[in-house]
């Protein structure tokens, strides 16, 4: 049984039909990655799928059960970091443990291996104002996990980096998804990306957002650090490009109608 | 700025130009004539007769209890219902309308009406300190927790967080930079209250010793309260700038 089941899940914004009766499964331990140009919904799928905005029409099941609402095995990491500007990078990372009633000593060492595991050592008393964005994102990863949750959902998490940070932060990703396994749903608008880390990538269509083609990724884990040279993944590069450039909207199209 | 600044050369350039003003001041001030307008010198000499004599402190230590009490009053009042309505919209709604109102009424206007209902004692003036500071710092507080990023209550929402670490670990401080201006802006109005207040309920504080002294045209002692009551000010003011850098490190450093 698929851990994410979403069923013919809708979603409208006044006039504007933000995902239409949309089909996605993710299975247990699966890193799924939803590719897709901006405004195709895919963030919305996300939110629902997080229960932080209800679905107007059709259900999304975690394991099995209907989502109502923020449940405690699922964690989200943001574009933007959402770090706490007033807190240390350690006691952002213990912000869930906090939030769940442990003493802030206690937190702060249960922390610890995440902190090791992101490559944070050194920095556990800097504020985020003091590190650069793909450290701060490591805080972020780093908050995620440290509630040790089963499903993580990831909204564009390297979206605000740099190129060379973002290839870095790819492989640190792709070290921690090894060790610990969980499920991933991974939004992105980087066909790279998504290639490089997924076992699946779901391609995704505006007006109304739709899964148009879900592509399994072949390559063997761990994966080899020259795949960008291997021809299947220019094979693969070139057709989710074609997929998403004959899904871009048209210019003359009636947007929002 | 084309060059690092020289603390030396800043400071030199301000003890300067104060020097100039102060003896500019002090050769108009003889021209004139010192009976309508006293110079530097001759304020100093009544501040040494005024403190040797035990009278400014006489007068200044009832005031500084006034303004003590007011002000507290006014942060314990206004910091806790203004993150109330901050964080509520029921209440912001039904609350805005009246704060407006009593916030740009003038206070001054409103204190014999106040000695009427409260009489000549020390209760006035500390009711007028309070209502000067009060609604500065409830606005500002309430602004700070509406003024609260949507991403990170949405963080909070997607950890589950509950209402009192809400508040702990993201409402208060980042209302905190908020509160802080409302303090900052309540100690020049509570200064304003206390005097204003003294000067109608008179026979005590400050507010009657510049009075006392502007009838006999004795301005150099009349101004000798009012030279305390502007260091009590810039001193309370600077202090809360270094409070201001040491609870929100944040919001200080950040733009640097």
């Amino acid at each position: 049984m698929a851990q994410i089941r979403a069923e013919n899940v809708e979603k409208h914004f006044g006039h504007v039909q933000a995902l239409g009766r949309l089909h996605l499964e993710v299975e247990t331990n699966e890193f799924v990655s939803v590719l897709g140009p901006s405004g195709c919904g895919k963030t919305t799928l996300l939110r629902i799928v997080a229960g932080l905005v209800p679905p107007d029409g059709g259900t999304v099941y975690v394991d099995g059960e209907p989502v109502t609402g923020p449940r405690p095995n699922t964690t989200l990491v943001f574009q933007h970091f959402r770090l706490l500007p007033w807190r240390t990078a350690e006691d952002n990372v213990a912000y869930g443990l906090r939030l769940r009633g442990m003493a802030k000593r206690q937190a702060r060492e249960e922390v610890r291996p995440y902190i090791e595991m992101v490559g944070l050592e050194g920095f556990e008393k800097s504020y985020p104002y003091q590190l650069s964005g793909g450290m701060q994102q490591r805080v972020g990863l780093a908050r995620a996990l440290a509630i040790d949750p089963e499903i993580l959902l990831m909204d564009e998490p390297f979206g605000a980096l740099d190129a060379q940070t973002r290839e870095v932060m790819q492989e640190e990703l792709l070290r921690i998804w090894n060790a610990t396994h969980k499920t991933v749903v991974f939004v992105t608008h980087s066909i790279d990306e998504a290639l490089v880390l997924s076992d699946k990538v779901v391609v995704m269509a505006a007006r109304p957002g739709r899964i148009i083609e879900t592509i399994e990724v072949p390559f063997p884990r761990p994966r080899p650090t020259n795949l960008r040279a291997d021809p299947v993944f220019a094979q693969l590069r070139t057709r989710m490009w074609e997929l998403l450039r004959t899904t871009e909207p048209e210019e003359t199209g009636v947007a929002g109608g | 700025m084309d060059r690092a600044e020289d603390p030396r050369l800043v400071w030199g350039l301000r003890i300067g130009f104060a020097l100039v003003v102060l003896a500019v001041w002090q050769v108009t001030a003889v021209r004139l004539g010192e009976n309508f307008f006293a110079a530097p010198g001759a304020i100093v000499s009544s501040a040494v007769a005024l403190l040797r004599s035990g009278e400014l402190m006489h007068y200044f230590v009832p005031t500084l209890e006034v303004l003590a009490w007011g002000f507290l009053l006014g942060l314990a009042v206004g910091i806790p219902i203004g993150l109330a309505i901050g964080r509520w919209r029921r209440l912001y709604w039904v609350s805005e309308g009246p704060i407006n109102l009593f916030y740009t009424t003038p206070l001054a206007a409103v204190i014999p009406i106040i000695l009427v209902i409260l009489g000549f004692g020390t209760t006035t003036k500390v009711f007028v300190v309070f209502a000067f500071v009060v609604f500065s710092v409830l606005i500002n507080s309430a602004a700070g927790v509406r003024n609260v990023d949507g991403d990170l209550l949405e963080l909070a929402r997607s950890y589950g967080s509950s209402e009192p670490m809400l508040w702990r670990e993201i409402l208060i401080p980042s209302a905190l930079p908020f509160v802080l201006v409302g303090i900052r802006i309540g100690i020049g109005r509570a200064l304003i209250g206390a005097v204003v207040a003294e000067f109608y309920a008179g026979i005590s504080g400050v507010g009657y010793l510049i009075i006392y002294y502007s009838n006999r045209f004795d301005v150099a002692s009349a101004l000798v309260p009012v030279g305390m009551l502007i260091a009590l000010g810039v001193g309370s003011t600077a202090g809360l700038k270094r409070l201001q850098e040491w609870l929100t490190p944040w919001a200080s450093e950040a733009r640097v």
